[in-house]
């Protein structure tokens, strides 16, 4: 505990009188449920966890509110230092690369798809072959069941999928685990069912400055203390971890395309849709846009001219479009064509 | 005093001398100057000269007989690069234009005889836009109105400035271009209000809409979308809901009929482009659209093609012409495409007149000729994880939006047409993210002609293409026909070419040094007329030069932003 304690030597920020009052600021959105609100009866499982983290390193939690909606303007707030902590972030590399600022936390949760659907109409997704699914409308979710060659119909918000799943709309709901949760605590009728697709499952965490090396090593360790109880708790208590259901074993629809090494399949299909107008499906270049299988460059060259584009050409810069690890595949896949 | 120091003060005074009188002699663009536009012959005052979408020149100055003798006057630089599809307007020896890049929206103000600059205001544009405004941060001109210039914007803003300074009188954030959303079309004035198509939905997902503001204090007056929300007529085109992202941008300028107050409108392409995501006819994407100009209310559709699965866009212009066919008179709109057909409908009723093709390069179907109802030809749609299939026209289109343009004394419409062809399929394991291209589609451009650019002059009347002047490339460069027997041709080489307007032969041509990509307009200056050329290219959409050999040499032209001024030789 003393090794915490002198970690977060760097959050004295405030005093009260003659106390000093160690303080965890934290970022967080005012009104985005189940993961924060400024609701104090219902304040959201991440402020929760970022609370139970503060007291595990004798702080106190503080909340700088701020939409999460623009994640730049949000981060922005961190980078500033407005707050020393933001929860709720994927911790892959395809969002982090391109995050220098930024140190990730382990993680506190596994965000995956999985189906809601009613308790009665059969316990697998084989049952509902055939069957309409909803989903919001240009999301992961909205892929998943379209690439399975499922009936879908799009909704524009996650409420207005379940509102359709309780009207008997749809017969399933196709949505984020962290949406699924906290609709089965309320709705014991219903069950979900997780799609068999790994390689979509997101692990979350928290993150701070990268400055803060050392706040991120005691975020860590307390995590680790907290992962026994309260961490369970409180994500039992939003029914995050009640939608988290073993993978069906029901195998995806198999592509008909050639197969591509499974991280490439992202940078297959960004390449064809984001880039191969101008450079070619074989990447071969084309008059108005270079000859991408003879870049000599390395790797990084390949990402920084991504990311800023070549002023005065038609490379326009892709930052913030395309994450960083997606960049580095697409170039691993180039070279594989 | 020193003669140095009397020789400063002269020169600071003669710094303070305004480089022209314009800003004296400003007269208001007023709602009844601009139901005249016709007829004030000196003048450009919108972007397509008049509300019936001509961009025909009453000019005859300059005319078939002596336009050899045409020379630049002088060269305007923008100051951006490569994304110059401006059309400028001129109202009384001040032109107005616009340029822009990814960081800015820019308009100028320039002297229109001695192309010295007047003003110049620019808007940042910030760093997180969506990757269409990446690919295409283009703005096509502003519209005046009284003492204001009005544009759009890429961070989907409508702002009016003080045509005299400059300055900024209002703003007015149209939509959120975190959706997506941007502007690239220039405004359209009518009586009093200023009405703008949003840019964007067709490739970014969201709805497309026509909106209207009150051109005094920027306030929204109306809205109309181009997709039905569920319970709307229409909605029930498109299957599991998806009209909640149907796009059907309205991109391109509309017309207006001040008889019957109605403004025409062509929609886009539904979203997204793989066509069964979206089973249905896609209402009211890939439209004529009519809509009241007071309330935005939609009085009638007709749509070109249902569940559009290429791209076709039919967001030309819908050129206002009373037709004469059989003797008899048709109060109509005619709308030249992608599709590669001059559609006539008849503009009090909506009614399907006729479609008769103007390209040769066509393989995906057609109209029936007495019901305008498609008929596609089987195996050009694409499937899902299937091979390319080659589809004609591309899906830049037989035409695109490069406006054509109508002689009334020739009674020829004067279209920029493409004769090429691509093949065109989905991408298998399609993976997206907020912000990205949402195509899901991959295109290689070709042409099985040696010349794939064709200016073709199709008599209205007739029903039928009487000549053409043809061009190595495809012509996404402007027109633009005058009362001198003339009609001007840009190409993606470089040149401004003049052919007579009755049989297409050159008489003219001129080396701009950099693609012809903007408006080609005419007006007048103390009884002289002058011909000016937007141009510099727009690089990333001429991509569609692909592999395709015949087109190398000229996709290696350099780029630029310019406006060249011409005249008659003094």
């Amino acid at each position: 505990m003393t090794a915490l304690v002198l970690a977060v030597a760097t959050l004295l920020v405030a005093t009260a009188g003659d106390a000093q009052v160690r303080q965890l600021r934290l970022c967080a959105d005012p009104s985005n449920p189940p993961f924060s609100s400024q609701d104090a009866s219902e304040p959201g499982f991440e402020v929760e966890i970022a609370r139970a983290i503060a007291a595990a390193l004798g702080a106190e939690l503080t909340v700088y509110w701020f939409p999460t909606v623009r994640e730049i303007a949000a981060l922005r707030q961190l980078y500033e230092g407005r707050c020393d902590l933001i929860m709720g972030l994927p911790l892959t590399s395809r969002f982090a690369d391109d995050k220098p600022r930024l140190a990730f936390t382990a993680p506190y949760y596994v965000m995956r798809h999985v189906a809601v659907t009613p308790t009665v109409g059969g316990a697998s997704l084989d049952t509902l072959q055939g069957r309409l699914f909803g989903v919001q409308a240009m999301t992961l979710a909205d892929q998943l069941v379209y690439e399975r060659g499922w009936r879908r119909k799009v909704y524009v918000t996650p409420d207005d999928v379940f509102a359709a799943l309780m009207r008997s709309e749809v017969d399933a709901a196709v949505v984020e685990s962290t949406f699924a949760g906290p609709f089965l605590k309320k709705h014991p009728g219903f069950q979900a069912l997780a799609l068999a697709d790994p390689q979509r499952d997101f692990a979350i965490g928290a993150a701070v400055r990268k400055t803060d090396a050392d706040l991120k090593d005691a975020i860590d360790r307390a995590l680790e203390q907290l992962r026994a109880r309260a961490l369970p708790d409180i994500l039992l208590r939003y029914g995050v971890l009640l939608a988290q259901a073993a993978p069906s074993p029901t195998p995806p629809t198999a592509s008909p395309v050639p197969p591509v090494a499974a991280e490439l399949r992202y940078a297959r299909s960004t390449y064809l849709t984001q880039c191969s107008q101008c450079h070619g499906t074989d990447a071969r270049g084309t008059p108005a846009a270079a000859n991408l299988k003879a870049f000599k460059g390395s790797e990084d060259d390949f990402l920084r001219i991504v990311r800023n584009g070549r002023p005065g050409t038609a490379m326009t810069p892709w930052k913030g479009l395309i994450d960083d690890d997606d960049i580095r595949n697409i170039a691993r896949y180039i070279k594989g064509l | 005093m020193s003669s140095l120091a009397r020789f400063v003060l002269v020169v600071l005074a003669l710094l303070f001398i305004p480089t022209s009188a314009p800003a004296a002699d400003w007269r208001d663009v007023t709602d009844d100057r601009l139901l005249k536009a016709d007829s004030d012959a000196a003048n450009w005052l919108m972007y397509n000269r008049t509300y019936s979408g001509w961009r025909y020149s009453p000019l005859d100055l300059v005319n078939s007989s002596n336009v050899k003798k045409l020379v630049p006057k002088f060269i305007f630089a923008g100051g951006t690069l490569g994304d110059q599809q401006t059309t400028p307007v001129v109202n009384d020896g001040v032109m107005f234009t616009t340029s822009t890049s990814l960081v800015l929206n820019r308009v100028q103000a320039v002297d229109a005889v001695t192309g010295a600059l007047l003003w110049k205001h620019d808007r940042k544009i910030p760093e997180d836009v969506g990757a269409l405004v990446r690919v295409i941060p283009h703005n096509r001109g502003v519209a005046l109105y009284k003492n204001r210039v009005i544009f759009g914007t890429l961070d989907a803003h409508l702002v009016a400035l003080d045509a005299k300074t400059g300055k900024q009188i209002w703003e007015t954030k149209i939509a959120d271009y975190g959706d997506g959303y941007f502007v690239s079309a220039a405004p359209l004035i009518a009586r009093g209000r200023v009405v703008v198509g949003i840019a964007g939905p067709g490739e970014m997902g969201p709805r497309g809409f026509v909106e209207a503001f009150d051109a005094e204090t920027g306030k929204s007056q109306w809205r109309w979308y181009t997709v039905p929300a569920a319970g709307e007529p229409g909605s029930e085109t498109w299957s599991a809901d998806t009209w909640k992202i149907g796009g059907g941008a309205v991109w391109h300028a509309g017309t207006y009929d001040p008889a019957t107050n109605l403004l025409y409108f062509g929609t886009g392409n539904p979203a997204p482009w793989i066509a069964d995501m979206r089973k249905g006819d896609n209402l009211y994407t890939m439209s004529a659209v009519a809509l009241d100009a007071d309330t935005g209310k939609l009085k009638w559709h007709f749509q070109y093609l249902p569940n559009d699965p290429w791209d076709y866009d039919t967001t030309a212009e819908h050129h206002i012409i009373d037709v004469v066919r059989n003797g008899q008179t048709h109060k109509a709109v005619v709308q030249a495409n992608k599709l590669g057909f001059v559609y006539t409908l008849d503009r009090i009723t909506g009614k399907f007149l006729s479609a008769v093709p103007f390209i040769k390069s066509l393989n995906w179907g057609a109209p029936d000729p007495n019901t305008g109802k498609v008929t596609e030809q089987p195996g050009r749609r694409p499937t899902m994880g299937g091979p390319p299939v080659e589809v004609c026209p591309s899906l830049l289109g037989g035409t695109g939006w490069q406006p054509k343009v109508f002689n009334p004394k020739t009674n020829y419409l004067y279209i920029p047409a493409n004769e090429f062809c691509m093949r065109y399929a989905y991408v298998a394991d399609l993976t997206y993210k907020r912000g990205q291209l949402f195509t899901g589609v991959t295109t290689e451009h070709f042409s099985r002609n040696e010349q794939a650019g064709v200016l073709r002059a199709f008599d209205v009347n007739q029903n039928k293409v009487v000549w053409e002047w043809s061009n190595r490339t495809p012509l996404i460069s402007h027109t633009l026909s005058t009362a001198g027997n003339l009609v001007f041709q840009g190409t993606a080489e470089g040149k401004v070419v003049a052919v007579d307007a009755k049989d297409g032969k050159e008489l003219w041509s001129f080396n701009l040094g950099t693609p012809q990509s903007g408006g080609i307009i005419s007006y007048a200056v103390d009884g002289k007329q002058y011909i000016a050329v937007a141009a510099g290219g727009t690089l990333r959409s001429q991509v569609w030069f692909g592999k395709e050999p015949k087109w190398a040499e000229a996709a290696r032209v350099n780029y630029g932003d310019i406006i060249v001024v011409f005249g008659l030789a003094d």
